[in-house]
Parts: structure tokens; sequence; C-alpha cells
């Protein structure tokens, strides 16, 4: 019997204690069902929300000139996005979200209620924000806005070589030149990244992270400055000649890199295009689109005819008094020649000279040295939408497409096909796939370089020579006299053919071009210049243009002059008759016309023959035979004036002229 | 305990047990003190309780229960601060990483921003118009001139050319 039972205060003392007992019993059960039967499902919630799921962005590969001037970059931006369900009133939400980022209220008011509507937790409100909106945005520190880190793709230098960088879409993915065609290796990978966070959401540790690869940096064989002239040059002379387009193409004809590529009209690729037709003007004219090159092509004809045929420079080609007839076509040369040398032919740009020369080297053979210029096929340059030009072969000619073909009709060429065949004559007769990517950043860190572009043996180094000489004449002589740049020796040659209309026929419009390099000697830069209908000859309107870009090319290059102060000739003999087989000299700027040569009293000893000696051993020669020797260009002596054999005049000084 | 006596004290004894002359409780007046009910022990109060000599002392047991109390409760704050302390610093640190590496995307995230600042404030187009308002004279291949020449051209000499300096200058040469 317990003897307290009856006391009233251990009574209510028993009571309170079972009570206390009851309630511990049921805060433990609810303990044990909290923490064992709800465990998954509280740990998954706080799993959702201590951890945080993160993408991480992968920015898109910066592209630099071959100076390291940035020509496209990505930056970082913001975007809003906003939780309608969260909103308390959309009426005010969109007044105040319109008002900062000037949208039209009344949409973004409808939009958000059919978000409410659909019961959808998130809306894009504006893609990539200004840097001012995002600043007034922040300030209103409110819970229903989301920012989400985004990238914008900027081009610093607007229209600066439009064509060749191209653009980017909404989604920055490229959809024009090089941002297009490297795409892939300009884009990177979005990684992510699972974090475990605080209650403020700041990250504490990461608990699982796929790292991001970002997009490797490109560098173009692009020079900006001289890119920023020749765009500059050209939309001048476009906009004052009231021409459809034009293209400018500057390369280094040793490696093929290409240093400057302009084509005109351009667009500024920080704005989106348009329309569909916008959209298709992005293509670079210079690759894209093909034209009759005109007379430039005699270039190629002579060649090959000194390549195929016993054709030499001074062999006399008939040029029927300025008439040729074929079948029912009827061909005219500006000027009436009975009979030029074939050089000549070149420099006053006979037309029936030039046919007769065709005539003489045959189809066949003219279209395989035709296509081994590179015509009627693609450089393979980086860039969409590359034409092939339109070459015929044997097989799909008439009879009288030698005659045409010979002259740059019924044969279409991209200025970038003729650029890569221009520098097969300055590189000493290698054709040289044009390179327009420097390097590409590697994932690991580091450069690639881009392999030495492909060469393939077109010409010998002597033909190479030979078609300088000719062309030097061109611009000293010939037609090209506008293309003369002060201090340097200037080879080309111009071409103008008259363009058809939408109903096929012939109009008064041209395709202006000039083709050529400098110095002579050791082309460093090969430039084509060529304006699509224009109302003027190439030799007025397209040399003036080749002579601005070429100086300014040197300068930039620094390329040194070869010429001494002053100016060549400005006014060239009037064609000879033809002239005995004496060669011509090379730097003729700095020797009298061919007529003087040959009537200078020759006294002295007999010239050695240097050719196939290296430089050494022509040193080594001409001090043992105390005769003076002027040396140009590098490699094997190929080509000398005086000739082996003649007689060095007193005061004379021996050409040789060196090539690879 | 001198309350306790008070309260079991009736009005009349507390009447009675009022202070004296000298503040002292006068125990002539009857010292028994109330019977409790019912019961058969009685019991006499002192006629007077003096507690001035009465010295607290440290009770040794106390002493030692609250020293054993400090110290276990030492212990386990050690203990748990222990346990605590490198998941704090490790959650402290990390927080402190992720704030470093979010410092640090914001840095390279500013750079980018202004090295395309920095491209268009040197571009060429910009550098043309910079030029023209200040009234510079454009650079032409005419105003280059080689100091080391090829092709015949004269090296720039002091004495000539647009080197040179005129005749008349006084200009006290440099030490």
């Amino acid at each position: 019997m317990d003897p307290y039972a009856s006391v009233p205060e251990v009574r209510r003392l028993r009571w309170l204690v079972r009570i206390g007992l009851g309630w511990a019993a049921l805060v433990a059960a609810r303990l044990i069902h909290l923490q064992v039967f709800e465990h998954e499902n509280f740990l998954k919630l706080a799993e959702s929300q201590q951890e945080r799921g993160i993408e991480l962005a992968a920015p898109r590969g910066t592209i630099f000139d071959r100076t390291g001037e940035r020509l496209a970059v990505s930056v970082p931006v913001d975007s809003l996005a906003i939780n309608p369900k969260k909103l308390k009133d959309p009426a005010i939400a969109a007044a105040v979200l319109s008002d900062i980022l000037r949208l039209d209220e009344r949409e973004l008011n409808r939009k958000i209620r059919e978000a409410r509507r659909q019961g959808r937790g998130f809306l894009w409100v504006k893609r990539r924000l200004e840097p001012s909106e995002l600043t007034s945005l922040m300030a209103l520190k409110t819970e229903w806005m989301d920012f989400r880190r985004e990238s914008r793709r900027e081009y610093p230098h607007k229209e600066l070589g439009a064509a060749v960088i191209g653009s980017v879409n909404h989604l920055e993915a490229g959809n024009s030149g090089v941002e297009l065609t490297q795409h892939r290796d300009l884009t990177g990978t979005p990684g992510y990244a699972r974090m475990l966070t605080d209650v403020r959401h700041r990250g504490v540790e990461v608990l699982e992270e796929v790292p991001a690869r970002p997009g490797k940096d490109i560098a173009l064989t692009i020079d900006a400055q001289l890119q920023f002239h020749c765009d500059r040059v050209l939309k001048q002379v476009v906009e004052e000649n009231s021409c459809h387009n034009g293209t400018i193409v500057v390369m280094n004809p040793r490696n093929g890199e290409v240093l400057a590529m302009s084509s005109y009209p351009t667009f500024d690729p920080n704005l989106p295009p348009r329309s569909e037709s916008e959209m298709k003007n992005r293509l670079h004219l210079a690759v894209s689109q093909a034209l009759d090159p005109g007379s430039v092509f005699k270039m190629f004809t002579i060649a090959t005819a000194l390549r195929c045929t016993r054709l030499r420079p001074d062999s006399i080609i008939p040029c029927g008094n300025g008439l040729f007839r074929f079948a029912n076509m009827v061909i005219h040369d500006t000027h009436s020649y009975g009979a030029l040398p074939m050089e000549q032919v070149l420099w006053h740009s006979s037309n029936i000279g030039a046919i007769n020369i065709g005539k003489t080297i045959g189809i066949d053979k003219l279209y395989e040295s035709l296509h081994d210029f590179g015509f009627g096929t693609k450089t393979g340059i980086p860039l969409p939408g590359e034409n092939t030009g339109i070459l015929k072969t044997p097989g799909q000619c008439w009879p009288g497409s030698v005659y045409w073909m010979s002259i740059g009709h019924e044969v279409t060429t991209t200025t970038l096909q003729l650029a890569q065949a221009c520098s097969v004559f300055a590189n000493g007769g290698f054709r040289v796939k044009p390179k327009l990517i420097l390097w590409k950043q590697r994932e690991a860190g580091g450069r690639d370089t881009a392999a030495p572009s492909e060469r393939t043996r077109v010409i010998s180094p002597e033909i190479a020579i030979e078609m300088r000489k000719m062309s030097e004449g061109v611009v000293l002589y010939g037609t090209g006299k506008r293309a003369r740049v002060k201090g340097y020796t200037i080879g080309g040659k111009t071409g103008t053919a008259q363009t058809l209309d939408e109903h096929g026929d012939y109009v008064k419009r041209y395709s202006s071009t000039f083709m050529g390099y400098g110095p002579v000697h050791d082309p460093a830069i090969v430039a084509v210049v060529t304006l699509n209908g224009s109302k003027k000859f190439g030799g007025i309107v397209a040399a003036p243009v080749f002579q601005n870009v070429m100086a300014e090319g040197f300068r930039i290059l620094g390329e040194e002059p070869n010429l001494p102060a002053g100016n060549p000739p400005k006014d060239a003999p009037a064609p000879t008759a033809p002239s005995p087989a004496a060669e011509q000299p090379m730097l003729l700027a700095q020797a009298p016309p061919p007529a003087e040569i040959t009537n200078a009293v020759l006294l002295g000893p007999k010239v050695p023959d240097f050719r196939g000696m290296n430089k050494r051993d022509v040193v080594k020669t001409s001090v043992e035979l105390g005769m003076p020797v002027e040396m140009l260009g590098n490699g094997l002596a190929r080509t000398q004036q005086p000739p082996a054999g003649s007689v060095l005049a007193s005061g004379e000084r021996i050409r040789v002229h060196f090539a690879r | 305990m001198a309350t306790m006596a008070s309260v079991l004290l009736t009005e009349e004894e507390t009447r009675a047990s009022q202070l004296d002359d000298y503040g002292r409780r006068d125990v002539r007046v009857d010292p028994q003190v109330r019977a409790f009910p019912n019961e058969d022990i009685l019991f006499w109060r002192k006629p007077s309780i003096d507690n001035g000599r009465v010295v607290r002392q440290a009770d040794p047991k106390v002493w030692e229960a609250c020293w054993r109390f400090f110290s276990a409760a030492s212990v386990v704050v050690v203990v748990v601060v222990g346990l605590l302390l490198p998941n704090a610093y490790g959650l402290l640190s990390g927080i402190r990483l992720q704030q470093l590496q979010d410092t640090n995307d914001k840095l390279r995230e500013e750079k980018k921003r202004l090295e395309l600042v920095e491209s268009r404030l040197t571009s060429p187009e910009r550098l043309e118009e910079l030029s023209l308002d200040l009234e510079l004279e454009p650079v032409t291949p005419e105003r280059v001139h080689y100091l080391r020449g090829v092709g015949g051209i004269e090296e720039a000499r002091l004495d000539q050319g647009p080197l040179a300096k005129p005749a008349n200058d006084a200009t006290e040469p440099r030490p």
C-alpha cells in the first residue's frame, strides 16, 4: 500500500509526471516518424533547397587579325526573366519593366497574363540587357525577377572585313563568313556544376562539376590596317563610279596568306539581317561572284604559250591590223597593229595578237594550263559560297572557244582565283593555296599554327621571270601606266570585259580589273582589283585603286623601295617595229628604252654563263673576272642580262635574276 | 528560517513578540510555539536567536559538485566545439572560396568588356576620325623615309635631307 497515495500533493505530482511523460512520448514518436519514415522525403527537400545546379557558360572564341587586333569578341551580358506566378500585380510589373526596358507595356502585360493563366513560372522579358538597364533593374530588388547570364557577340570595328569575319544569329551561331565555317572550333561546350548553398543561396561547396570547354580563339591572316584601307578605297571608287559592286584581294604570293579581302557593298555584323536577301548579300563577292576576267587572262594565255609552244617574248605575232573575223564574229583591237612581239601584245593588250597566240596553243593545252593555274576549281578558302567559276573542258567547247578564252571570255573567274593564279608568276612558278587562318588556339593552351599552304609547280622559274618582265612593260609602256607606284617596280595587267544585262545583251558597263604585284624582282604582294558594272576601262578606274592599295601595302608591311628616288619615265616610246632577238632588261625603269641598247658600242670581256649557280658562286666568279654584278631575287640564277657570251660594255653591270 | 517561525505565531504572540526598546524580541512572553493540530509534540523556541555570530561556511560538497559540473560542462563544450568547428570552418572557407571564384569570374568578364572598349577606341576608323579632328597630316607612303637602303637608296645622313640641322643653328651640343 502506497502510504503517500492519498496525499493530494503527491497525487497531483504524479499526474504531472504522467502528463509530462505522455508529452515526451508524443515528441519521441513524432521524431521517429520524421527521422525514420519521412527521411527520404526530407532529404530530397533539403537537397532541393540546399543544392543548386548551375550551367557553366562556354564563351565563344575571339577572332583576331594577324597583329592581335580583336575583330570579334563575345562579352557576357545579363538577360531578364520573371516568374509570373510570384507577381502580385502584373499590370504594375509590366509598367515598371516597360519603362526601364523601353518595351510595349500592353504587349508585355498580355504576355505576363497569358503566362500566369498557363501556370508558367518562367517568362523571358528581354535578352542581352544594356549595362544601364541592368543597373536600373537590379536596384528594384524584387523576388520575381531572375537574371540569367548569356553572351553577346560584338564586332568592335563594325564593317571592317565584315564579309570575311561574318556574323552570328541570336543564338550566337555563325551564319556567314569565318564565323560560319569555323563555327565548330569557335563554339565551346557548356559545363555543369552542382553546388551546396547556404540560406542566402551563396555557394559553399561544389559537389559535382563538369568543366566548360571554351571556344578556340582564331587569328586570321588579315591585317586590320590594310583591310581598313582597302575597304575605304573600294567604297569610294564604287560609289564615285556608280559600279554595281567591287572586290579587292591582297595576298602574299610566297605563302598564300590573304592580307586583305574587301567586298563592297558591305554590312555591319553588329546588326542582324532584316531579310533573307540581305543574308545572301553577306557572302564575300571575291569568292562567290565569278565574272569574265577580260584581258587579264592574256597573261595566262602568254604564259601557256611560253610553256607549251616555241613562242618566246620576242616572237612576232600577227595582229591583223586590228580586225579579226571568225564565223559571224568580228573582234576589234583598240589600236590597230600589223604585228607585235609577243611581249608587246601584252603591253598593248592586243586581242587579235592574243587570239593568234591561243590558236597556236590549241584548246587542249590551253584548258590544261588554265586548269593548272587553278581556274575552274575552288581555292578551298574557308569562306562560304565559294564559286568555282566556269572553265569549259575541250569537250564542251566550240571551235571559236579557244579565241574567246584566249582573251578572257567564255570563262568566268572569281577575284580570289585571279589572285591565286597571279601569284604563280610572283613566287617563281608555284600555285599556292590561299590561306585565311593564321593560327587556332589549342585546347590545352598554346597555338596551333596553320600548316604551310600546298604548293604545286605550274610553270618553270624562267617562265615566271619572263612573265614578270613582260608585265612590268604593261605598267611602264602599256595600258597599266596608272598602276605605277613611286619607288617600286610594278608588274601587272589591265582587264575590261563587257557585261551582260538580265536579257543576255551586252551593255555599256564593264567588269574592270587590274591584277598585279610588286616589287617585280621578288614580289612581296599580289593585288587584284575588280569593279563590276563600271563605265570605265580597267586601266582608268581599277589601276589607280591598285596603285593606292599597293603603296599602302608596302608601307604597312615595311617593304622598302627598290627604285632610286624619282619616277620611271612617264611617256614610253611608241611601239617599235619588231626588234631583233635581244633580251629586254628586267628593270626597264633603270635602263634606256630598247632602241638605245641596240645602238650602244659594245666593248669589253665576254659575259660568263651564271645560270644554275647560287649567289656565292656568282659572286666568286664575278670577282675573279672583275665584272660588276647586280643580283636580284633569291635561289638559283635563272636569267641574266646581258646573256652569256655577249660582250660587256664599259660601265655596264650584269644583272642576274635568281628564283627558287 | 526566521520567517517560518513568524508564520507559525498567532496574532497575540506576534504582538507579544514585538521588539523592545533595543530592537530585540522579548522572549519572556510565552516561548512555547503553538502546537500542531492533533499532535502531541510541542515545540519551544529559543528566547532569542542571535545569528550575529553565524558565519556562512562553504559547503565542501557543494563546492565539489560545482566544480564537477563546471568540468563536465567544459568537456562537453570542448567536444562539441571540436566536432563542429572543422565543419563550420569548412563552411566558411567554402563560402569564401566561392566568393573568390565569383569575383574572379566577374573580373574576367570585366576584362573582356574593357578589351572590347579598347578595341573600339583603337579601331582604324576612330583613329582616322581623331586625326582629322586634330588636323593631323595623313600617313602616306611618300612621307616614309627608310634609313637603310636597298636598290641604290642613300642612307639618311644628319647633314642632309629632312633630318639635317640648319646651318645657323646655335644650339649647344648635348654633353
